[in-house]
C-alpha cells in the first residue's frame, strides 16, 4: 500500500532521512521505533504532503500512485490518515465542525456524496462513547485547552470518523494513562481490518502489547537498522538503542 | 417593563457661533487640525438644515420630530426601537459633508444607536460627533460601514471620511461601541472621558482594509477620570490585497481613577506583500492603584493550523477561509436585533473579495 524507495528527504537542504526503503502492504500492522531526533515525525510529515520538506531522490508511491505529484488534502482524500505527535490547536473553529467539513471534504473529492448533519451527529455520538469521550469535546474548540490525553484521544477520533485506508499514528500512546491506553489500542483494533495498514511510531514497546505489530523496524539516523518482528521491540525495551548500533 | 431612554438631539447649523464641543474645552481648531488634506474633507461647507438632516436619515422619526424644537430635539429611544443613522443616502451624504451632531442619552436603561455608512464615498465626508451619556444608562453605539453599490469609475478618486467622536460616560453608565471597517479611507478618532465612578467604555471593532490605497485607521483614547471606571479596547484587523490598518489605544489613567482596570487588545491577519498594519498601544497613568493590560499580535495564518487541516482533507484555500472566518467570528459585531441588516453577511461578503484569500498567496 505504501512504497519508500531510497528516499533521502531534507529540510533546508540539510538531509534528515538517509535513504530509506519502507513497504507496507495493505492490511499490516508496522511500528517504527527510534530515538528522539532520528527523524521519524519528519518521515510522518513528509509522507502527509508537508512543504517543509523535499524528497531530494527516491520514490514514494500510496496504492501505485506517485505521491509527489499529489497535493495535502488529495493525499487525505485517497486514504491517508496522519495522527500527530503534537496535534494542533485552531481557536474558533468548534470540533464537530472541524470533523464535518473534513469528512465532506474528502467526500467531496472522491466525488461522493456529502454526510448530512444527522447522519454526521448520529456516526459522531457513536464514535466519541467508544472513546469514552465527553460530549462536551463536541463543540469546544478543536484542541484548544485539551491536555495532551485528550489530544490523542482526539486524534483517533478523528481516524475513527475518516476512516483511511492507512493510518500513520506519531506516537498517538505518549501522554495516555493506562485506562486511555487502553482505550487508544482498542479504537485501533476495532479498525484493523484486511484492507487497513497501521504505521505506529512510538517509544514503548507497551503500546505493541496492545496492539499487535506484524513488523516492527528499528530507525535511527535517518535509515532503518533493522526490522524483524514483535521481538525486536523486546530487544529494544530490555538492551536500548545501543544494541542496534 | 422597558424602560423608555431619551436622546437629545441637537445639531448644529454650519453658520453656529457657538463653540463646537459642549462637552468639553477643546476647540475646533483641534479638530481641523487633523490631517484632513488626505481626504480633502470640505469642512462643513454645505451643512443642512436639522429638518432636512432628519428626514433624509432617519426618515421613520420624522413625523416626531416635525413638531418638536429643530435645534434640540428629544426622541425616545428603546432596543426594539433604536435610533438608526443612515448615512448612506446619497443626496444627504453629500449634503452633509460636514456633520455634526450631538446625542445625549438619558433616563437610565438601554438604548441602541446604529449608524450606517458607505463604505465607499463619493465625496469627503467629515463628522464631528459628541455624545453624552448619563448617568444610569447605557447606549451600544454600532458604527457600520456598509458596502453601497457605488459604481468605481476611472476617474473617481475614492473619497474619505473623518470623523471624530467625543463621549462623555457618568456616573454608573456604559457606552459600548462596535466598529465595523469596511471602508476604503476612513479615520476614526475616538475620545472618550469616563466621569464618573464605575462608568464603563468598551470600544471594539472589526476592520478589513483589502486592496491597496484602502486605509482603515482607529485611534481611540479613554481617559478615567473618576475611580473604580473600566474600559476594554479590543479591535481585530484583517489587512490583504495592499491595504492598510492601523490601531492605536490611549489609555489615560488620571490622578484619583483609583481602582481602575483597563485592557487593550489588537491582533491582527495580514495577506499579500503590501500590506500593513501599524498597532500601538499607549497607556499614560497618574495613580498606582490600577490595573492595565495590552497585547498585540500581527502576523500571517497559522502555519501548523494550516497544514493540520489540510491532512483532513480540506484544500488550501478551503483550510485558509476556515481559519479566516474562525479569527474574524470573535470579533464581528454582535447583531442589533432591530437592524434588518445581516451583519455576519456583509463580512463574508467583504472577506470574499479579498483577492490573494483562497488564491494560494
Ligand atoms: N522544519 C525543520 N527545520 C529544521 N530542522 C528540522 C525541521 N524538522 C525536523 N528537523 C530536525 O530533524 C530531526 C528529526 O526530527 P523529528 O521531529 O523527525 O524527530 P523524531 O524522530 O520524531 O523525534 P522524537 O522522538 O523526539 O519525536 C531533528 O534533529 C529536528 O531538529
Ligand atoms: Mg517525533
Amino acid at each position: 500500500m505504501l512504497e519508500i524507495k531510497d528516499a533521502v528527504i531534507s529540510v533546508e537542504d540539510t538531509p534528515i532521512i538517509k535513504g530509506l526503503n519502507l513497504s507496507i502492504p495493505a492490511g499490516e500492522v508496522h511500528a517504527l521505533m527510534g530515538p528522539n531526533g532520528a527523524g521519524k515525525s519528519t518521515l510522518s510529515k513528509f509522507i502527509a504532503g508537508h512543504e517543509d520538506y523535499t524528497l531530494e531522490s527516491g520514490t514514494i508511491s500510496f496504492n501505485g500512485e506517485d505521491l509527489s505529484d499529489m497535493d495535502i488534502h488529495e493525499r487525505a482524500a485517497a486514504g491517508l490518515f496522519l495522527g500527530f505527535q503534537y496535534p494542533v490547536e485552531i481557536p474558533g473553529v468548534a470540533n464537530h465542525y472541524f470533523l464535518k467539513t473534513a469528512i465532506n471534504a474528502q467526500r467531496k473529492e472522491r466525488g461522493e456524496e456529502e454526510l448530512d448533519t444527522a447522519a454526521f451527529l448520529k456516526e459522531l455520538k457513536k464514535e466519541m462513547s467508544e472513546l469514552k469521550m465527553d460530549p462536551q469535546f463536541k463543540s469546544r474548540p478543536v484542541n484548544v485547552g485539551f491536555s495532551g490525553g485528550e489530544k490523542k484521544r482526539n486524534e483517533i477520533l478523528q481516524l475513527a470518523l475518516l476512516k483511511p485506508k492507512m493510518a500513520i499514528l506519531d506516537e498517538s500512546d505518549s501522554g495516555l494513562d493506562i485506562d486511555a491506553l487502553q482505550v487508544v489500542a482498542e479504537g485501533v483494533n476495532r479498525l484493523r481490518n484486511q484492507e487497513r495498514s497501521f504505521l505506529l511510531i512510538t517509544h514503548y514497546q507497551r503500546l505493541l502489547n496492545h496492539i499487535k505489530p506484524d513488523v516492527v523496524h528499528i530507525f535511527a539516523d535517518g535509515v532503518i537498522v533493522k526490522s524483524g518482528g514483535f521481538e525486536l521491540a523486546q530487544q529494544l525495551e530490555a538492551e536500548g538503542y545501543k544494541a542496534f548500533a | 417593563m422597558q424602560k423608555q431612554t431619551t436622546f437629545n438631539f441637537e445639531l448644529w447649523r454650519n453658520n453656529d457661533k457657538r463653540r463646537w464641543s459642549r462637552l468639553t474645552n477643546i476647540e475646533s481648531t483641534h479638530v481641523i487640525a487633523l490631517p484632513t488634506k488626505k481626504i480633502g474633507a470640505q469642512t462643513s461647507s454645505d451643512f443642512c438644515e436639522t429638518n432636512d438632516f432628519i428626514e433624509a436619515h432617519v426618515p421613520h422619526l420624522a413625523k416626531q420630530l416635525n413638531h418638536i424644537n429643530p435645534s434640540i430635539d428629544t426622541l425616545s429611544i428603546t432596543e426594539s426601537n433604536p435610533l438608526i443613522l443612515d448615512w448612506r443616502n446619497k443626496q444627504a451624504s453629500q449634503k452633509s459633508a460636514g456633520q455634526r451632531l450631538y446625542i445625549e442619552a438619558q433616563n437610565g436603561g438601554v438604548c441602541d444607536l446604529i449608524e450606517l455608512m458607505p463604505a465607499h464615498l463619493v465625496s469627503p465626508t467629515y463628522r464631528a460627533h459628541e455624545i453624552h451619556v448619563r448617568s444610569g444608562t447605557t447606549l451600544r453605539h454600532w458604527l457600520l460601514e456598509v458596502p453601497n453599490d457605488i459604481t468605481q469609475t476611472n476617474d473617481t478618486t475614492p473619497c474619505g471620511a473623518l470623523s471624530f467622536r467625543r463621549t462623555l460616560v457618568e456616573r454608573n453608565a456604559t457606552i459600548e461601541r462596535h466598529y465595523l471597517g469596511l471602508g476604503h479611507f476612513s479615520k476614526n478618532i475616538d475620545h472618550t472621558v469616563l466621569t464618573g465612578e464605575r462608568a464603563h467604555a468598551s470600544v471594539k471593532g472589526l476592520f478589513l482594509p483589502n486592496r491597496s490605497g484602502a486605509e482603515w485607521d482607529i485611534h481611540a483614547h479613554v481617559i478615567h477620570d473618576a475611580p473604580q471606571t473600566t474600559s476594554d479596547n479590543d479591535f481585530r484587523g484583517l489587512a490583504s490585497d495592499g491595504g492598510v490598518g492601523i490601531w492605536n489605544s490611549i489609555v489615560t489613567i488620571n490622578k484619583g481613577a483609583d481602582g481602575s482596570d483597563s485592557k487593550q487588545l489588537n491582533h491582527n491577519i495580514i495577506l499579500g506583500q503590501k500590506s500593513q498594519i501599524h498597532t500601538k498601544p499607549e497607556l499614560i497613568i497618574f495613580t498606582d492603584d490600577v490595573t492595565a493590560s495590552h497585547g498585540c499580535t500581527c502576523g500571517a495564518l497559522d502555519e501548523d493550523a494550516l497544514f493540520y487541516l489540510r491532512t483532513r482533507g480540506l484544500s488550501k484555500e478551503q483550510a485558509e477561509l476556515l481559519l479566516i472566518e474562525a479569527f474574524l467570528a470573535e470579533t464581528t459585531p454582535p447583531q442589533p436585533k432591530s437592524l434588518d441588516i445581516d451583519i455576519q453577511a456583509i463580512v463574508r461578503q467583504h472577506r470574499l473579495e479579498h483577492k490573494t484569500i483562497g488564491a494560494g498567496a
